[in-house]
């Protein structure tokens, strides 16, 4: 489904995304970036293999087309930011880490953080490209605020040969990845879309003169648990650790961004909503994953007993043809079913073979928010969802009392027109918090739900514009907001 | 398998690079020096652009990158051990070098005063790291990893990660 809506949303913006490239480095110049080659001769950036002009990119040798690529996304961030000071970027191509089917691409960062810097909050670490923004002078002259370094084998036989890195200036990367769009997202790191407390431990960074106490980055100000309606900044370690996890409650309250996001994110959410007098526990809303094929959802959508599919661990719920009681359980209702052992489509076309109005799958392993459901056939014509094992699990106790073909437990897979993608109730942003932590990814992302995609998701979609501003994207409002 | 750990190269590499730079620039000085084999490239055949500029690296930043290979963990290569050709690590190779690693940081942290404000350097366990892997329906999956101590461990975290994005079952 989100699939789908990415190509539309890529033709809408494929223009305008250009047109913005091109424009990019307008009058309006507001910060200088330098970017150090810090490449011995001969390799990364100084690697003379001849290449062909690319997107845009007129660079004739490797060396060149790579230091363009990196310069073209410094520069947007450049006509973006507001800054007296240099900001100073080490950058290299050099090898990193690759495996048959998988590489680093790149890593980037802040190479230092600072506190009690004029004009930002007191006790609270800045990054040092908004640390000497703010203060208005190099803190520490010599030393690069921003460490970049990029992997120079992507694409060679023993770093997955059919990657390899679009070093177009255009958007237009097709089956590459696009180095521009890559370096956006890891600069915004290195310029402070980050907090440097762990989502892991909950610990924050001390600073050395006050044993282990540590302090809160900016982001801990403005990152809100809206389950212990709590800040991070005022958090113990244990309840950021638990806030972390805290799927789709941990939401970015700052003014700015709320503000902007109902420029950006549309609106309707894709939920359950579970009632009826057996619901129990269950009532309520629940987090669903859209499916990719079938009806698409939509409201009020569609309603009905929820009645589950016989549990099959050896064939897999649902996939042969329902035997006749499970026919009568999910004829005129809606089917639950076990995520496992064949596809989502064979599982709901059996089910919508039998009567079934509407599908549950619930997921077979831990983990939230609920992944989509993939797959393709145009025969199935009823909508269907993903919950978590969590949510599922709780269903199958709220069923135990049915009859044969009724359970008093009422499911309604629609879509709440009046909440954003990606942001909650109040429009407040929500940001990545997957429980178990999934991957490493953190709290520095906005939250896979926003849609259309923004920059700042942990995924980087092959969607994305190359653009940080609204009405496409909401990173440079973040960045606003913590003093940029 | 047979493992090597080419950590030494990779110094050898820096140590090589910063010596090539000082030939470079020692040899700029002379009028009838050759050219050098392998040069770096020049900042005015770039494209312009408003807001950046592009500079070449002091010896004593080159120094600095060479520190950094030779204090981070190092690549380990892995050998086929029929044909001798390096080739790629499993994923279970890669998180287990992974896992036996001890965690090194980049630099020590220092701690910086610049008048009331207070610093200090970071090392990579603070960087973010884009990692990508082809998944067994081969779609390729990119994401964005933080809190892990290195690079290396960024990506065995990913590639062993169950796919997000479940297509069939």
């Amino acid at each position: 489904m989100k699939n789908n809506k990415m190509k539309l949303r890529l033709v809408a913006l494929a223009a305008a995304s250009l047109g913005a490239f091109v424009a990019a480095p307008a009058a309006q110049a507001a910060a200088t970036l330098v970017i150090t080659n810090g490449n011995a001769a001969g390799v990364g950036f100084n690697d003379p293999t001849p290449v062909a002009p690319v997107g845009g990119n007129p660079g004739t040798t490797l060396g060149q087309q790579r230091l363009n690529a990196f310069q073209a996304a410094a520069n947007i961030w450049g006509a973006t930011l507001n800054s007296t000071v240099t900001i100073n970027i080490l950058a290299t191509f050099e090898p990193l880490t690759c495996t048959a089917t998988g590489a680093t691409l790149g890593s980037a960062g802040a190479t230092e953080i600072w506190r009690e810097v004029t004009g930002g909050k007191p006790g609270t670490w800045y990054s040092a490209a908004l640390s000497e923004k703010l203060e208005g002078v190099d803190l520490d002259p010599g030393f690069a605020d921003i460490r970049a370094r990029f992997n120079v084998n992507l694409g060679t036989a023993s770093c997955p040969a059919t990657l390899f890195w679009y070093l177009g200036l255009d958007n237009n990367h097709g089956a590459g990845i696009d180095l521009v769009t890559v370096l956006l997202h890891e600069f915004g790191h290195g310029l402070g879309f980050q907090t440097f407390t762990s989502g892991t431990t909950g610990a924050q960074i001390p600073d050395g003169t006050n044993g282990t106490v540590g302090y809160p980055s900016v982001w801990d100000h403005f990152l809100f648990d809206a389950t212990a309606n709590l800040h991070w900044k005022d958090m113990t370690n244990a309840q950021r650790v638990a806030s972390a996890i805290n799927t789709r409650k941990l939401v970015w309250d700052g003014p700015l961004v709320t503000a902007a996001s109902p420029g950006v994110l549309a609106p309707g959410v894709p939920l359950l909503k579970v009632s009826g007098p057996a619901a129990g526990t269950t009532a309520g809303d629940h987090i669903v994953g859209r499916a990719a094929f079938g009806a698409a959802l939509s409201s009020p959508g569609v309603s009905g007993d929820i009645m589950p599919v016989t549990v099959n661990n050896t064939v897999g719920d649902a996939c042969v043809p329902l035997s006749a009681a499970d026919k009568l359980a999910v004829n005129g209702n809606i089917a639950l079913i076990n995520r496992g052992v064949c596809g989502f489509i064979v599982k709901v076309k059996n089910a919508q073979d039998a009567g079934a109005k509407a599908v549950i799958i619930a997921d077979n392993a831990a983990g939230s928010p609920p992944p989509d459901l993939g797959g393709a056939d145009p025969t199935i014509t009823i909508p269907s969802v993903r919950i978590t094992l969590a949510d599922g699990n709780a269903l199958r106790v709220a069923l135990l009392k049915r009859s044969r073909n009724k359970s008093g437990v009422i499911g309604n897979l629609t879509i709440d027109g009046s909440q954003l993608n990606g942001a909650d109730a109040f429009n407040r942003v929500q940001v990545y918090t997957p429980n178990p932590f999934v991957s490493g990814s953190s709290v520095s992302h906005y939250d896979v739900g926003a849609f259309p995609n923004v920059l700042m998701e942990p995924a980087i979609n092959a969607d994305l514009t190359h653009s940080v501003l609204v009405p496409q994207d909401l990173t440079y409002k973040l960045l606003q907001e913590i003093g940029w | 398998m047979k493992r090597i750990n080419i950590t030494y190269l990779a110094t050898a590499a820096g140590v090589a690079s910063v010596l090539a730079v000082a030939a470079l620039a020692t040899a700029g000085k002379k009028a009838e020096a050759p050219p050098p084999a392998a040069a770096v490239t020049a900042p005015s055949t770039l494209m312009k652009f408003e807001n950046v500029r592009v500079v070449n690296a002091t010896p004593e930043q080159l120094a600095r990158v060479a520190r950094e290979h030779k204090s981070a963990n190092g690549l380990t290569a892995w050998v086929d051990p029929a044909s001798g050709v390096l080739r790629a690590a499993t994923p279970e190779e890669l998180k287990t070098d992974a896992d036996a690693q001890p965690v090194v940081a980049e630099t020590a942290a220092r701690t910086l005063t610049a008048g009331n404000a207070r610093g200090v350097t970071l090392d990579e366990s603070s960087m973010a790291h884009a990692v990508v892997r082809i998944n067994a329906d081969g779609k390729v999956e990119q994401a964005c990893i933080e809190d892990q101590p290195n690079e290396k461990a960024a990506l065995a975290k990913f590639v062993n990660a169950p796919e997000v994005d479940r297509h069939e079952k």
